[in-house]
């Protein structure tokens, strides 16, 4: 494979242009691509601002634009100025909850932060990034995932979005600057980039975002929703999610949680945890199992939570993984997960009610 | 550790060649060799690096016991222990589980409890290498390695530790003497063809067609018909061979950067026109190992006809069980050995009524089997001949993509389900909407399936290293750097390797 030339002084020399062409193409080609993606940075994951972006992509980024602006950081606006009392923190199934029926509630200013995929790191990151800003919130709604406590990497959306990436628990920042080496690197990155340029040049339209967000964080389902006015909405339940089997909660998950709950503490912030609702076919397939993974991964999450409780003054946790303990409609979901603004008026309610 | 992952490409391969190469002799050389594979296993879990220690150790020791055993039943018995301790610890870490499952499955109630213990690292690969050296020592095949260093550092090698080739001791320790102090350049531009060409096999064919087509078919199998399931089967022949074969070439690629030129894996076998001949050309060194260590000791083929068969029978057996402990691997192996075996009857029949040569031609190919290495290749044979030969390589090819489906199957009921679609029982089966891919991206794709058979019926890496390193021109090396940049490019979610399982 390699000897036909050797020996042969021409070879050899032709070899190792060959392995210099080679090596000097890959160097460059690598070059160009971290530095078409760090000039672009269609994601806003670095602080180059050489390219306009929508106010679309990334959600973490979008949400942090969002608080900003209605915290009045930059005092954009009189009716919208001041820092928010309350926060809503978790993941996308807590993206439709009301900050408007928490103010009628609790007459708290209040913000939606969740985001898509949020973990503990991503709750510890929200609420340190109020802190640092000197504006704490009273209060955080706190919508846990029985799949939070999951083992596996810091979160690396959180690690990529700049104000996040600064607010992560400190054994979370190397993770983050790697992840952001990595994406540097990133085809994704590339792709997106050239589609801002594109985009910006007037030769491509704008891509469609499927979702939209009121200045308060709330999210809106826009297809689905206009799907919902029309009468043709048919809600895409797939009764097989929840997660395989769970051996045990991941010792590092727990840690970070842990310290959410002391940050949280040490600042005076009152945390009203629950797990987040499942559409009822989930729990009725889930129940056939022959091995109730998701009971046994339900019990346990929600045994860890209740433990919480008392060594965590001010933390308060409730279960509405099914929907009756508060009240839910089942014909107000989205898909599986996923519920209408409607189901989570009544899961704030019933929070409220049963935590007061 | 993956290849195609930052950590490998990005910190671990620099460092690992920058000790290799810097040091300042053989041993140290050696040394940092050993290290970095205990490291590239250990990495990932320590457990697994122990195991790997236990496995090395006991092989090492045990053979030189083999070797200064003056006794004839010494000699045996140390070989005995040596293959019983690592076939043992493949049978613990690999198999117990699947059969304390299957014996309380069968029993109704619990008897054997399960272990759950994580498979170790590479361990079918460096066991099956740790057995071949001590029966090779035993055999006098190759003198004992002098020193627990010198037999590490070929049989931990990180290029091949994980998912092969299976390069025996025997067969690479003479490439030792002959190192070079540097890597030297024809070697660097060896390796950047099989490294790139290998990497652009795995993640921009293998990986798109695992995610586009295979896995969500598979997923859908009740629903496939005649179409969708040949779809899924195909997808899964190339995904497989393109996932495997990129795997190899990468290792080669490695191989060349440490100075060594490690066994060629594969020989086209989309191009084989019968079941012997499909094994002569996929995973060369598994088979080859099967036939010297398994299939020659039971008494190969020279014995009745009826032994010799049972022979072939037992061996693809337990190669099959080798990939896996499931019972869709048993199933796969079994249905290799019933081809091979008819394959074998009906090349016996053919010489037998005098029409052998002919008949060799109609089953595409030597009819000695797997021991032979005969090819009958389209120049030497006629125009009929060689119409006899491209219907052996399709029947083969249909046949050996229905033996994917059993071996990608999670489980037997599965394999069933995508073979009745594949057989028409669901009619035609054109609900291509299964795969919810845009008709644009479908078309694609399905072109990429359609490249994919192409490359694996005439597209051979080492072929294609002998054409550019003949004339090795700067466009072609252009071209190859900017293929790596796109695989490097698509690394941010690394996919691991079908065979790293086994």
């Amino acid at each position: 494979m390699i000897d036909s030339t050797a020996g042969n002084e021409h070879g050899r020399h032709a070899q190792s242009r060959f392995a210099l062409t080679f090596l000097l193409t890959v160097s460059l080609g690598l070059l160009a691509l971290i530095g078409f993606n760090f000039a672009v940075n269609p994601f806003g994951y670095y602080p180059t601002l050489l390219v306009r972006r929508p106010a679309t992509g990334q959600d973490r980024r979008v949400k942090m634009d969002l608080l900003r602006e209605y915290s009045g950081v930059y005092g954009t606006a009189e009716d919208r100025g001041g820092p928010v009392d309350a926060i809503i923190v978790g993941s996308s199934r807590v993206m439709t909850l009301a900050p408007e029926t928490l103010r009628e509630l609790t007459g708290l200013r209040t913000f939606n932060a969740g985001f898509s995929d949020a973990l503990p790191e991503d709750y510890y990151a929200v609420l340190n990034q109020l802190i640092r800003r000197g504006t704490p919130p009273k209060e955080i709604v706190l919508g846990i995932d029985i799949i939070a406590f999951d083992p596996g990497p810091v979160n690396q959306f959180s690690a990529l979005t700049p104000e996040l990436a600064s607010s992560l628990p400190r054994d979370s920042y190397l993770p983050g600057l790697v992840a952001r080496a990595k994406s540097l690197l990133s085809y994704g990155q590339t792709r997106r980039g050239v589609d801002l340029l594109l985009q910006n040049a007037g030769r491509k339209p704008p891509e469609p975002w499927p979702v939209a967000f009121d200045a308060d964080g709330l999210l809106h389902y826009v297809e689905w929703e206009i799907g919902i006015a029309q009468g043709t909405f048919v809600p895409e339940i797939n009764p097989d999610v929840g997660g395989g089997r769970l051996e045990e909660l991941d010792d590092a998950r727990r840690a970070c949680f842990e310290r959410f709950l002391t940050l949280a503490r040490e600042n005076g912030v009152r945390v009203r945890a629950f797990l987040t609702p499942y559409h009822p076919a989930v729990l009725a397939y889930r129940a056939v199992d022959e091995v109730d993974w998701f009971g046994e991964r339900r019990a346990a999450v929600a045994g860890y939570l209740q433990g919480l409780e008392k060594q965590y003054p001010g933390f308060t946790f409730d279960d509405f993984t099914d929907i009756e303990a508060f009240g839910g409609a089942s014909d107000e979901f989205f898909d599986s997960v996923h519920y209408f603004s409607s189901n989570g008026d009544r899961l704030l309610a019933a929070l409220y009610r049963m935590t007061e | 550790m993956l290849f195609n992952s930052y950590g490998f490409l990005f910190v671990f391969l620099p460092v690992a060649l920058g000790l290799y190469w810097t040091a300042s002799s053989p041993g140290r050389r050696k040394l940092a060799s050993v290290v970095a594979a205990y490291f590239f296993c250990g990495v990932v879990s320590p457990a697994s690096a122990a195991v790997m220690l236990l496995v090395t150790g006991n092989s090492y020791v045990l053979a030189g016991f083999v070797a200064r055993a003056e006794r004839q039943r010494s000699r045996r018995g140390w070989l005995a222990l040596s293959v019983g301790l690592n076939l043992g610890a493949l049978a613990l870490f690999k198999y117990y589980d699947f059969l304390a499952g299957s014996l309380n499955a069968a029993a109704g109630v619990p008897v054997l409890p399960l272990l759950r213990w994580a498979l170790p690292i590479g361990i079918s690969f460096y066991t099956f290498e740790a057995i071949s050296y001590t029966v090779d020592v035993y055999r006098e095949k190759v003198a004992p390695a002098p020193r627990f260093l010198d037999y590490a550092y070929l049989v931990t090698m990180f290029p091949k530790l994980v998912a092969g080739p299976i390069a025996r001791y025997t067969g690479i320790v003479g490439q030792v003497a002959g190192l070079p102090r540097r890597v030297g350049w024809e070697r660097a531009a060896g390796a950047a063809r099989f490294f790139t060409l290998g990497m652009a096999k795995k993640l921009l064919i293998a990986d798109t067609l695992a995610v586009r087509l295979v896995d969500p078919l598979f997923a859908e199998a009740g629903r496939l018909g005649f179409v969708t399931g040949w779809i899924a089967a195909l997808a899964y022949t190339v995904q497989i061979y393109m996932d495997f074969s990129g795997y190899s070439d990468m290792a080669v690629g490695l191989g060349l950067l440490l100075g060594f030129r490690l066994p060629r894996n594969f020989r086209l076998p989309f191009a084989a026109a019968s079941a012997g001949e499909f094994w002569r050309r996929w995973h060369i060194t598994l088979s080859s190992w099967l036939r010297d260590y398994l299939f020659i000791p039971l008494g190969g083929s020279r014995c009745s006809r009826g032994r010799a068969s049972l022979n072939y029978f037992v061996t693809m057996l337990l190669g099959g069980l080798w990939h896996g402990a499931n019972w869709t691997f048993v199933l796969w192996g079994a249905y290799h050995g019933v081809a091979l075996v008819v394959y074998h009857w009906w090349g016996w029949l053919l010489a037998e009524t005098g029409r052998r040569g002919r008949g060799r031609a109609a089953a595409g190919a030597g009819a000695a089997g797997m021991a032979s290495g005969t090819q009958v290749g389209p120049r030497s044979a006629g125009r009929g001949q060689r119409w006899l030969r491209l219907a052996g390589i399709a029947v083969t090819f249909a046949f050996t993509a229905a033996g994917w489906v059993i071996f990608r199957a999670p489980n037997i009921g599965v394999a069933a389900s995508v073979l009745k679609g594949m057989a028409g029982l669901r009619g035609p089966g054109l609900n291509t909407q299964l795969l919810e891919l845009p008709p644009a991206t479908l078309a694609w794709t399905l072109a990429l399936l359609g490249l994919g058979l192409v490359i694996g019926f005439t597209l051979d890496t080492w072929e294609l290293d002998d054409r550019i390193t003949a004339r090795p021109r700067w466009a072609v090396a252009v071209a190859l750097g900017l293929l790596l940049v796109v695989c490097i490019a698509q690394l941010a979610a690394p996919s691991p390797f079908v065979y790293f399982r086994f």
